[in-house]
């Protein structure tokens, strides 16, 4: 916990909390004005969204790499050579990133208080946001620290951590819907006959909705909930969190078995070695193969780095699997699912990968920066711009698969006939999505040479990067909240074309802004160093 | 007056220095690094550099290649100064940190080769040098072992041998007999001079000052940024050791000997130690022999006698105070 105070992040970590908070604050608050009958019910249940989501994600984020860090940096054996015990050691992991995460609620409560104080929310709801929030956060910690456990290398832990984190929440809110609508629909929905009727990827959804309050569906409820409901509402959470707290326990106990077993660097065994040289070695074409790394390595070693392990090579894949599943989804009609939901199918992988890309970007030089190699890299002839742009060479290199294939489906498909007048928006669009694509990984190699942690570099790559479109978001609240529906501005805005051009060349300055502040990096040696100067 | 050019043979230009410093200086914040330092250090040298921790050394040596920039003064490395002509600098010279700066899933002959292209080194070319390279440092065996699976002392080595794969004129090495076994280091230094042999400048800082003693012709002592003596390794015991030490053994009567030799006004002073006597010239400029000769003609039988020889270790010892910044 001393090392987490002393580190400067943490604090701008929470000035950045509350300053994104404010500005999302603002944006909500707006649109909540339009209904000013139930303007407080609304605004609490949207930044109770926003806040929970935020505290789920940052607390798996945030223990995502703190035992696997230690298994890195091989200080765990030093750990295990104290009298401190492997529970212990998770526990005393779990405790201090909890600690951090508190610290960001206590950023938001304040505002959250807002809402409270302009009427329309009931002080079991604040209680119930409350129980949801620490629930979420047990959630997250507890799928943290299992695949922080049983990671090694960073990248592995934070996808390990995200998936853990889908399934634990989906499961969980999962079961939170089932027992909703079992126990509460009778009663506030009398012959709704909801649980009967929902499907088994419902439930999630429900249990979503339930947890977070959007819309500020609560106070929908409380005009409907018979005398005596909340209270056993109340009742249920108390169950729930104790059972979250038991998951939590389950997890650290399981967390420590993992590290006791795993924490003396152990070579890989001879099946293990087996085996990857079966199925992750090369087995054809090994010689072109072998001329083309060559060749990429002569042309730009900076982007040969980016594949010179089969893990490396294995990335495009990952994202092309990622890609076909999101469209295979409608394409094969999947729980209710049509092939005319295409268009929607194609933007949200189109979306999903800006995330993927700026992890990409905002986590690569870590290994170069910690083993000491950039610091080689900088005074060999290599140029500045040449790291730079291998490393942008290579990150683009691990996309192209899966944006080949939306680009592909995005020109052909409108060819069956699915799309109609939707195909030209959606085309539109997907430039608009690739042009930030670029934006995104110049900006995140900036924040990577930051050396801030990962999720706070990755958080901050996204914003920066899309912050065109938030400022456009506070700009629609201002011109709802003026009613300046014929202005310049709003005009701007409704021109899809010219304001979707205006945003890109707008990320592109914020880009070439970061690259060069990237090469300044890279040329002044603002890097942390390895070692330290004597 | 004019001068006959025939009858006075015009001199070559001389070479300009491989390194040359001058008013050198770095802050960290308020922190002095670096002080005003004047290095020169001549082309062909295997120069040791010598300080505590924290005097200076790493950051003359990341100065010099080009991976910090100084705060004050100007240096050049082999004609070429580091700052403006830095992309100059860094083709010409070799740079082994105190740190190993090795992927450590990567392969010995991958890493390599990775360096030489950055270094852009024909691929042709790039596979003989690797080999080569590889043979020199005695990592043939472990070529195709992952970094990560090598022992401290061969990623030491390995280090060496990226230094040496694009044949620079300087080496600049910080600490890079630390972690080598007796034997491996013996090598490294064996290596070493034969690279000075071949006409590599050889920069060295190592806190091993015995191996330095026998290795480097030149040495600089630094001490909380500021250099405080630069010069060939015998110099350095001329300037600092105040007067020759003999070791003395007689036959008996060693009080009347300690008299004698404390009567001459050559003696600084004797002293019994060890079983011996202990006598101290008191300057460099006395006569020796004064030692012998007092007492024989005092009619004492002299068994042994033995001239004390200051180590670089002593020597350092005295000169500094082992303070850091």
């Amino acid at each position: 916990m001393r090392a987490e105070a002393r580190r400067a992040g943490n604090y701008w970590q929470r000035v950045a909390a509350a300053g994104g908070l404010i500005a999302i604050f603002w944006i909500v608050a707006v649109q909540s004005w339009f209904e000013p009958a139930r303007s407080g019910a609304l605004l609490f249940g949207n930044l109770n969204s926003l806040l929970l989501v935020s505290l789920a994600l940052g607390a798996n984020l945030m223990v995502a790499d703190c035992l696997s860090w230690e298994k890195r940096e091989r200080t765990l054996g030093l750990l295990f050579l104290t009298p401190l015990t492997a529970e212990a050691i998770v526990l005393g992991k779990c405790v201090a990133q909890f600690a951090r995460v508190l610290v960001l609620w206590l950023v938001a409560a304040p505002i959250m208080f807002l809402p409270l104080l302009m009427g329309g929310v009931e002080a079991w709801q604040a209680a119930m946001a409350v129980g949801f929030h620490f629930n979420a956060i047990l959630w997250s910690l507890s799928a943290g620290l299992v695949a922080s456990a049983r990671s090694e290398r960073m990248h592995r832990a934070y996808g390990a951590a995200l998936l853990a984190w889908v399934l634990v929440i989906g499961l969980a809110t999962g079961l939170l819907g089932l027992h909703f609508c079992v126990a509460f629909v009778p009663g506030i929905f009398p012959g709704a006959g909801l649980g009967n009727n929902v499907p088994w990827w419902g439930f999630p959804l429900i249990g979503c909705g339930i947890m977070s309050n959007v819309a500020g569906i609560w106070s929908e409820f409380a005009s409907r909930i018979p005398a005596g409901v909340v209270g056993r509402w109340m009742a249920h959470m108390a169950v729930m969190t104790a059972m979250s707290a038991g998951v939590l326990w389950l997890a650290i106990g399981w967390a420590a078995r993992c590290l006791r077993r795993g924490w003396r660097v152990r070579p890989p065994s001879l099946r293990q070695e087996r085996w990857q040289r079966t199925f992750c070695g090369l087995r054809f074409a090994v010689g072109w193969f072998r001329r083309w790394r060559a060749r990429v390595l002569e042309r730009n070693p900076v982007a040969w780095l980016q594949g010179y392990t089969w893990s490396a090579r294995l990335a495009p894949a990952v994202w092309l699997v990622l890609v076909m599943i999101v469209l295979g989804v409608p394409l094969l009609e999947v729980q209710g699912w049509r092939i005319s939901d295409l268009p929607e199918a194609v933007l949200t992988a189109a979306i999903l990968l800006a995330p993927g890309l700026a992890f990409t970007a905002a986590s690569s030089f870590r290994q170069e920066i910690r083993s000491g190699v950039l610091a080689l890299l900088v005074i060999s002839p290599v140029h500045e711009w040449r790291i730079l742009c291998g490393r942008v060479r290579g990150i683009a290199r691990q996309f192209v698969p899966a944006t080949g294939l939306l680009v592909f489906t995005s020109v052909c498909v409108p060819w069956w006939g699915v799309f109609g007048s939707w195909a030209n928006d959606l085309f539109r669009v997907l430039v608009a999505v690739g042009v930030s694509y670029g934006a995104v990984v110049l900006v995140g190699l900036y924040f990577a040479l930051c050396g801030w942690r990962v999720p706070t570099a990755w958080l901050a790559t996204l914003i920066a990067s899309y912050l065109p479109y938030l400022l456009t978001l506070i700009a629609m609240g201002v011109i709802e909240y003026y009613n300046w529906h014929g202005s310049a501005l709003s005009r701007f805005i409704d021109d899809e074309s010219a304001f979707l051009t205006v945003m890109g060349l707008c990320q592109w300055s914020i880009a070439l802004l970061a690259f060069h502040g990237a090469r300044r990096r890279l040329q002044r040696r603002q890097f942390p160093s390895p070692a330290i100067a004597g | 007056m004019n001068e006959n050019p025939e009858s006075a043979p015009a001199m070559p230009p001389l070479p300009p220095p491989a390194v040359q410093t001058s008013g050198l200086t770095r802050h960290y914040g308020s922190l002095a690094a670096l002080s005003q330092l004047d290095l020169t250090v001549q082309k062909g040298d295997l120069f040791g550099f010598i300080g505590s921790n924290g005097a200076g050394k790493t950051t003359t040596l990341r100065i010099l290649a080009t991976f910090l920039l100084p705060s004050a003064g100007s240096a050049r490395v082999l004609g070429y100064d580091i700052v403006e002509q830095a992309d100059n600098v860094r083709r010409l010279i070799g740079y082994m940190p105190d740190f190993f700066g090795v992927y450590r899933d990567m392969e010995v002959t991958e890493y390599l080769d990775f360096f030489g292209a950055c270094y852009k080194i024909p691929t042709a070319q790039r596979e003989r040098t690797v080999q080569d390279v590889i043979e020199l440092v005695g990592l043939s065996e472990k070529k195709g072992a992952l970094i990560g699976a090598l022992s401290r002392g061969m990623q030491q080595r390995l280090g060496l041998a990226r230094v040496l794969v694009h044949d620079p004129q300087l080496l600049l090495l910080d600490e890079p007999a630390s972690g080598l076994d007796p034997r491996a280091r013996i090598e490294v230094m064996a290596i070493l001079q034969e690279l000075q042999r071949l006409g590599k400048t050889i920069i060295i800082s190592s806190h091993i000052l015995s191996e330095l003693q026998n290795l480097c012709n030149r040495v600089a002592i630094i001490e909380k940024g500021k250099m405080i003596y630069t010069g060939p390794v015998q110099g350095v015991r001329d300037q600092f050791e105040a007067g020759r030490v003999f070791w003395v053994k007689v036959a008996d009567a060693h009080e009347r000997a300690m008299d004698l030799l404390r009567a001459r006004p050559e003696i600084a002073g004797a002293e019994w130690k060890d079983g011996r006597i202990r006598a101290v010239l008191r300057d460099r400029e006395a006569d020796p022999g004064c030692v012998a000769e007092t007492l024989v003609r005092g009619g004492l039988k002299l068994v042994g006698l033995e001239e004390e020889e200051l180590g670089l270790e002593e020597v350092f010892l005295r000169v500094t105070r082992g303070e850091t910044q």
